[in-house]
């Protein structure tokens, strides 16, 4: 079953990946149609996943007596409020967009302003935790980049030496950002290959 | 006291010793006193492997004539007719009698030695004593057999096998010497009797045994030879176990007569287990202990204290221990400080607020890019990012689709995850209600989710109409006014990205780079995206960016255009230097308070 598995992921990698190389020939054009059924597999595999959550997960709990049962309770109604409304009202409307958007969007804010200062109050002790010279260039660089980002050195265009320091400190994160570019896109091109001749297999499970 | 020589291993013995120290074979020339009671008539003498591990080193026979006298008739005529058939093969092969009970490796090896088996005169007529009274098991057996077969005396023998047993070609030889065998001198170890793989060296055998027949071991003097009763060499008493340094000594692990109690009561020569009492336990002279460095037991606590994020800091580094409640105060005072940062500038409108008077090139490209839009021709926007970034990037794009609905592109909706399409479609809402004569319904069209990552991105790419064929209202897509003439994405003036990842920058910048005439890729992305989105600017791959909302501030300053980013930008900037000094300053308060803890601690020890 292993080999079957690595057969049909290998040959369907090698068509898609020839179908670049020679574009209009009839490997070209086996390509469509197995990326079309990826992307539709993609999509079952999600609906499998929330199926999954919900009645095997949140389900077993209420099951089960957990002491957090409530929350799961809430979610399995909420989730079917959503259903129905969904098929009742279309995706593409106006009032079921906004009653998913008016409940997300203030959660998930939320969640990141708490994480705002969650990393505020972790920084005020980063010299605690961390008194070497690592933590106290990270420090620093946490300080000079908020500094900088905030626009409150804006003056410094009339000054050109602080000017062209401010834009050596622009470049910093630039050529840091390359070289993890450079990075992924490597590691991407390792995985492909890894993948396409069985050394790595995500597709067992 | 004269030694003897050991007729097996060849070493010397003392000469009141039984049997030889080394191989527990038994001595020429001893003579065995006589045993105080002797088996009986209906006794089976105990064989002599037994008798060894029970410790008693009984004679398994008497003389001779003891056992003619006591042994029946017919015991006596087979030993006697065994005795004549011994005396003739003695006669033929030359050996001495002694040979005939022993096995073929140990003939081998004696005739491999010459020297030693010259001199054997007494030791000859001590083992034709020991042979006429030594009845191993195997004679034992020998002689049963015998009887089977119906009495066939040893003069009868014909060498034939006996009836229903298979007898290989070897046996039915006459018994070979090793000095005979093939009129060539024999070695210790027949060349035939080896082993595959070692036959295939049968030359370095040779040459071995060769010279261990000229040396005949000239590195081992007789007194080195001789180790006294009891005496261990340094070697062996270096690695002995532990056990072998029991206080017991071996006869006393052994039971000569009956067990009196226990499981075993009653049953005679068994192996007593040494007494716990008596056990000599050695105390491990180096005890193992755990080095740790301290840069090893830092990290190890930095980790506990991450996966027990409840545990209070037990850190030799953190001196300074602040109880929950203090903690707490101080989590709650920066929180009351940054809201007052987000807040004070929409309450007090005259605070400062630095405008960057610089407009970074990548915003103005953005706009150049757009200002060159050909009427009619659509724009697709697709979005992939989180709910809770929606309200940056709500800031950051609503610039930019303020100046493509006055513009009157027609416009084109999608995402990559399953809620961006519903965000995006309300940004654009809202930007496009303050341009007056924008019909949305006819100017915008919403094509969905797009499954799949980068795999839905390659099937878009490669055909958008069988990708994403319908809208949200469930219609054909690209039958609606705002797409009726895009067959492919090339047909796109420009494709606007929405995103919190720059992962999803690469994958639209891999995909739309393999389209003949690629449309023009445009990037509105959060201020933490930024650094990485920016060398796809660097390199052109990307042809504008607008990133947070000092982008969106300098979109709208070009453009001159009130909105949003102008009123929000004092309070993101206020806020971000507030955070900035507030980090400051907890650091220097944190250097000063554990560096005089420090010395505080220091000064008292």
């Amino acid at each position: 079953m292993k080999v079957l598995n690595y057969l049909i992921a290998a040959i369907t990698g090698l068509i898609v990946l020839l179908g670049y190389f020679f574009p209009g020939t009839g490997i070209s054009l086996a390509r469509s149609p197995l990326l079309d059924w990826a992307v539709t597999l993609s999509g079952v595999a999600g609906l499998v996943a929330i199926l999954n959550l919900v009645f095997h997960v949140h389900w077993k709990r209420i099951q089960d007596k957990h002491p957090r049962r409530l929350y799961s309770g809430a979610l399995i109604v909420t989730f079917l409020l959503t259903v129905v409304a969904g098929v009742f009202l279309d995706p593409g409307s106006a009032g079921f967009q906004k009653l998913v958007t008016r409940v997300q969007v203030p959660v998930e804010s939320t969640l990141m302003a708490v994480l705002a200062i969650t990393l505020v109050f972790a920084s005020l002790k980063l010299l605690q935790r961390q008194r070497n010279w690592m933590g106290f260039l990270f420090f620093l660089s946490v300080i000079i980049f908020l500094v900088l980002n905030s626009g409150v050195l804006a003056f410094s265009t009339e000054i050109p030496i602080l000017t062209n320091l401010l834009s050596a400190f622009h470049r910093v994160p630039m050529a840091g950002a390359r070289g993890m570019l450079l990075g992924i896109a490597l590691g991407s091109l390792a995985t492909g290959i890894r993948v396409l001749i069985g050394s790595e297999k995500p597709y067992n499970g | 006291m004269a030694d003897i020589r050991c007729l097996i291993c060849n070493r010397m013995n003392d000469a009141s010793s039984p049997r030889c120290w080394y191989c527990r074979s038994p001595l020429p020339g001893y003579k065995e006193p006589p045993a105080p009671d002797e088996p009986g008539e209906g006794e089976i003498p105990e064989p002599e492997p037994l008798a060894e591990i029970s410790g008693r080193v009984e004679p398994t026979e008497e003389s001779g004539e003891s056992w003619e006298g006591e042994a029946p008739e017919w015991l006596a005529r087979i030993r006697m007719l065994k005795e004549q058939d011994e005396q003739k093969t003695r006669e033929t092969s030359g050996l001495d009698t002694e040979d005939s009970g022993l096995p073929e490796w140990i003939i081998n090896l004696r005739a491999a030695e010459p020297p030693v088996m010259a001199e054997k005169t007494a030791e000859e007529a001590l083992l034709e004593d020991s042979d006429a009274k030594a009845t191993t098991p195997a004679d034992t057996y020998a002689d049963s057999r015998f009887e089977e077969t119906g009495g066939r005396a040893s003069g009868e023998f014909t060498g034939e096998p006996v009836e229903g047993e298979t007898t290989s070609p070897a046996a039915n030889k006459p018994f070979e010497t090793a000095e005979l065998r093939d009129g060539q001198p024999a070695h210790p170890i027949f060349e035939d009797d080896l082993p595959e793989w070692l036959s295939a060296d049968a030359g370095m055998v040779e040459t071995h045994s060769s010279q261990k027949d000229q040396t005949a071991r000239p590195f081992i003097s007789k007194e080195e030879n001789k180790l006294a009763d009891g005496v261990l060499p340094a070697w062996l008493k270096a690695i002995r176990p532990l056990d072998a340094v029991s206080p017991a000594t071996p006869d006393a692990l052994y039971s000569p007569g009956e067990e009196g109690e226990g499981i075993l009561a009653g049953i005679s020569g068994t192996l007593r287990s040494q007494r716990l009492e008596d056990r000599e336990v050695k105390m491990p002279s180096r005890p193992h202990e755990l080095v740790v460095t301290p840069m090893q037991q830092k990290n190890a606590e930095l980790l506990y204290r991450l996966s027990n994020p409840d545990i209070e800091e037990t850190s030799p580094v953190a001196i300074t221990k602040k109880s929950r409640p203090q903690r707490k105060t101080l989590k709650i005072f920066a929180a009351v400080i940054l809201f007052l940062a987000v807040l004070l500038p929409y309450g007090f409108r005259s605070l400062p607020v630095i405008i960057p008077v610089l407009f970074p090139k990548e915003v103005v490209d953005t706009l150049g890019v757009i200002e060159g839009i050909p009427a009619g021709k659509p724009v697709l926007i697709a979005a992939q990012f989180e709910g809770g970034l929606a309200g940056e990037l709500t800031l950051s794009s609503e610039p930019v689709f303020q100046h493509l609905v006055s513009h009157g592109v027609p416009l084109a909706l999608m995402s990559t995850n399953a809620s961006g399409y519903a965000i995006l479609e309300e940004q654009l809402r809202r930007a496009s209600a303050g341009v007056s004569g924008y019909l949305f319904s006819e100017r915008v069209v919403n094509l969905g989710y797009l499954p799949g990552g980068t795999i839905g991105l390659i099937s878009l790419v490669g055909d958008i109409r069988a990708a994403l064929p319908y809208s949200t209202a469930l219609e054909p897509a690209w039958e609606t006014t705002p797409i009726a003439g895009a067959r492919t994405l090339a047909d796109f003036a420009a494709i606007l990205l929405l995103t919190d990842n720059p992962e999803i920058v690469r994958a639209w910048v891999e995909q739309t780079g393999r389209i003949e005439k690629p449309p023009i890729l445009l990037g509105v992305v959060s201020a933490q995206a930024a650094p990485l989105a920016q060398p796809y600017y660097d390199s052109g791959q990307v042809q504008g960016l607008v990133a947070g909302s000092s982008g969106a501030l300098a979109y709208q300053m070009i453009r001159q255009v009130p909105g949003k980013a102008s009123t929000t930008f004092a309070s993101y900037q206020f806020a971000l230097f507030i955070a900035a000094l507030l980090i400051f300053l907890g650091g220097v308060v944190s250097l000063v308070t554990t560096t005089g803890a420090a010395a505080h601690k220091k000064g008292r020890g």
